[in-house]
């Protein structure tokens, strides 16, 4: 219920963002068109997140940890693109995943995209392996590891408390 | 506009301008599509970052109600922009683009099921 409401709420503040009027009528209409996206979308989608109150804390905190293995990521693409030889090992490694459900593989697929050296290619069809494109494989343990340690426990943390 | 912020903005925007001139020479210098992914997914999105967050510093300081647009933009872009790279090199890896002579591996080979055999010539 205090999810519901938070949502609401947060859907009416980007009402008024993409408005731009900060005033009360405004706020009110984003309230309204929330009830109505809701009403048509919610429900489903509410349900196969299986969000609730205590997982919004993890959730910042998952948020910081992404911003900064994006700021690194860049950092060693950059470094790559620049050094005058391009010494890059690409491969196509096979990385088994533990966590269930359609947002959290969606997250964690997301985040492998945009951290240092790795792309998802492909999910297998039972929603068990990545296929990881890396830049660089100098040995394949780390870069599982990688992956592993950081953003899957972490999410694994979310949403299993 | 304080000195301080207008320092961290023009921080921003070179570093913004240094991500995307590392995503372009990236997409030049890497051997093949998946290699060229990398350096646009990251580079592009990075750099976006980095211009939306100067451009919401520098409108809310003077006042214009544009700056929560911005922030929204990069919210959308942070969220649509890696799942752009990965259907891109999904598509790819169907359509039965071959990786760069120079990959060391490929464990999606033996577990792909649909990879196009007619291989045009790349």
């Amino acid at each position: 219920m205090l999810v519901k409401v938070m949502l609401y709420l947060v859907l009416a503040l980007v009402w008024v963002g993409l408005t731009g009027e900060v005033t009360l009528p405004a706020f009110v209409t984003g309230i309204i068109i929330g009830i109505i996206i809701m009403k048509i979308y919610g429900e489903r989608s509410l349900r196969s997140l299986q969000i609730n109150v205590r997982h919004i804390w993890p959730l910042i905190q998952l948020f910081f940890i992404f911003a900064y293995e994006l700021l690194v990521a860049n950092l060693t693409v950059l470094v790559k693109v620049f050094s005058p030889k391009l010494n890059i090992k690409p491969g196509i490694i096979k990385v088994p995943i533990d966590i269930e459900g359609p947002f959290w593989i969606t997250t964690l697929a997301n985040m492998v995209t945009l951290t240092p050296g790795t792309l998802t290619v492909e999910v297998s069809a039972d929603n068990k392996f990545f296929y990881v494109h890396c830049l660089n494989i100098d040995n394949e343990a780390s870069v599982i590891s990688s992956i592993k340690d950081t953003f899957e426990k972490k999410i694994l943390e979310v949403y299993k408390p | 506009m304080s000195l301080f912020l207008e320092i961290i903005v023009s921080l921003l925007v070179l570093a913004g301008t240094l991500f995307l001139l590392g995503g372009a020479v990236g997409i030049l210098r890497f051997p093949d599509t998946y290699c060229r992914m990398h350096a646009l997914g990251k580079g592009t999105t990075m750099g976006i970052i980095c211009f939306m967050l100067a451009a919401f510093i520098y409108f809310a300081w003077s006042g214009v109600s544009i700056c929560v647009q911005s922030l929204l933009a990069l919210l959308f872009i942070a969220i649509s922009s890696p799942v752009g790279g990965h259907m891109i090199s999904k598509a790819a890896y169907h359509y039965g683009v071959p990786l760069w002579k120079g990959s060391v591996r490929d464990d999606l080979q033996a577990d792909c099921e649909f990879i196009r055999e007619d291989k045009a010539d790349y």
